[in-house]
């Protein structure tokens, strides 16, 4: 039933749209790199959120999300000089930013704690796999909700980084094997060993709520 | 849970699930705001000290190629100036001595110039023409100093000299030339004197420049009675008069020789011819 649910993709790669993107954030980091300081807002305002998701999904903190966020973005436009257009400025800053994700997660292995966003349950998608998964109404079915994301979140914790990842990257920000393996400068086999093996893993600490 | 509607959840179903978690409006609000901030703070940040160095790097691994074609025109551009100049003195005259020619050239008036082609001339025509060029090639590269000169849009005496030694031999002959004018003009009117009569000189056999032993008793004899000689006959130059004594043979002179009065520090002599 959920996977009949239309979600609005956000997989662009090597689309048409992709392409056209691509074509104007490289115009725009042209601005930049001509003394155009102001131009780099348009760049962080188009990637913020997805960069923001990706990072806060590896790291189940919302508040070290947003310093790797703004961290990345300082990042790129230290280094904005340094970028001559052989891959796309979006592969480039997400680069950046799961890179500076990973050490941090690395640095900081055992003092992790969750510190989540709020689930947006007006959306389709949690109406539907809420109604799949328990009838409850009102406060009960809110603290489902929040016992449901508590433990998809300890689930991923779980995971290694580089499964979690790209799981994260596969599943939630919807990038395609090749861009993930651009990303994260692998193997596009390697990207789909990861995506199977990490799959499993969720399968089986989930497994309560799948069957 | 619900069991039959719990079959129906996958990973995939869980992982949008998961994809609603999202922060709130007011969220971006504040993350704008610090990382405006921090952006800020990364523009007035002090880079380290290597930075600067790093840079020209940068610029170099991001444009080999216009950096590679700009050495490459230095190069060429040295190298056809080397070339050139050296050409110029593989002609026989290198810049110290064309300077020195074209000097001799301008300090040295024409007229004396074709007096000295016509005294050549008579004696040995062979030798005239010998005279002519080089005249013509001191001219010519007398003309070539002065389109340098005036290509550059800048004349000072010295200011094309390349080489070091002739730089500093001018700089002294300038010097000399403030101190004591009157010396250095002499001494440049004797140069240019005999650089014509050397000139007459290289035509002539090797053996008749060797002096016989008898000129060289008269040219004794000479230096002790030519200064009164010439101060008793002021018509006659000094050159004149030994011109006219050396053609006469020794016997002959000394039948020539009339009368001798010494005077104080005078000694006279009156000759007959």
């Amino acid at each position: 039933m959920l996977d009949a649910v239309k979600v609005p993709s956000k997989t662009l790669v090597a689309s048409p749209e992709r392409l056209q993107e691509a074509d104007q954030d490289s115009v725009i980091v042209k601005q930049v790199q001509a003394g155009d300081v102001a131009a780099f807002d348009r760049l962080i305002i188009k990637y913020r959120e997805r960069l923001y998701g990706v990072i806060y999904h590896m790291t189940s903190n919302r508040e070290d999300a947003s310093d790797l966020t703004q961290d990345a973005f300082i990042k790129a436009f230290q280094a904005i000089n340094r970028f001559q257009g052989q891959a796309s400025f979006f592969t480039w800053i997400y680069r950046i930013a799961i890179n500076s994700t990973l050490s941090h997660l690395r640095k900081n292995k055992f003092k992790s704690f969750l510190s989540l966003d709020t689930v947006n349950s007006e959306e389709p998608v949690s109406q539907e796999l809420i109604s799949a998964l328990t009838d409850k109404t009102g406060a009960d079915r809110d603290t489902f909700v929040h016992e449901l994301q508590e433990k998809l979140n300890e689930a991923m914790q779980k995971l290694s980084i580089k499964h979690r990842t790209v799981i994260t990257l596969f599943e939630i920000d919807g990038l395609s094997h090749q861009e993930i393996a651009e990303v994260m400068d692998c193997s596009v086999g390697t990207v789909r060993s990861r995506l199977h093996y990490a799959k499993q893993l969720l399968q089986a600490e989930m497994k309560a709520y799948i069957s | 849970m619900n069991q039959d509607h719990k079959k129906k959840v996958t990973i995939e179903g869980l992982m949008r699930f998961k994809r609603m978690e999202q922060p709130a409006p007011e969220f971006w609000r504040s993350f704008d705001k610090e990382l405006r901030a921090k952006q800020l703070a990364a523009i007035v940040e002090k880079r380290p000290w290597w930075s600067s160095l790093v840079s020209p790097f940068t610029y170099v691994r991001r444009h080999p190629a216009m950096l590679g074609a700009a050495a490459a025109l230095t190069i060429g551009l040295v190298s056809y100036k080397y070339i050139h100049f050296s050409g110029i003195q593989g002609h026989g005259l290198n810049t110290a001595q064309s300077e020195a020619v074209a000097e001799l050239a301008a300090d040295t008036p024409k007229t004396s110039h074709q007096e000295n082609v016509q005294a050549i001339e008579i004696a040995h025509p062979q030798a005239s023409s010998i005279a002519q060029v080089g005249y013509k090639t001191s001219k010519t590269v007398a003309e070539v100093q002065d389109k340098r000169f005036q290509s550059t849009g800048f004349r000072t005496e010295f200011s094309d000299i390349d080489s070091p030694s002739a730089r500093s031999i001018a700089a002294n002959l300038a010097a000399a030339r403030a101190s004591q004018p009157e010396m250095i003009s002499h001494l440049l009117g004797l140069e240019s004197h005999l650089v014509s009569v050397t000139n007459a000189d290289y035509t002539s056999e090797p053996l008749e420049r060797v002096a016989s032993p008898s000129e060289e008793r008269r040219a004794r004899l000479l230096a002790t009675s030519l200064p009164s000689a010439s101060h008793a006959d002021a018509r006659l130059g000094s050159s004149g008069i030994e011109r006219t004594l050396s053609s006469l043979s020794e016997d002959r002179l000394y039948q020539s020789i009339r009368r001798y009065d010494v005077g104080g520090e005078k000694i006279s002599m009156k000759v007959k011819f």
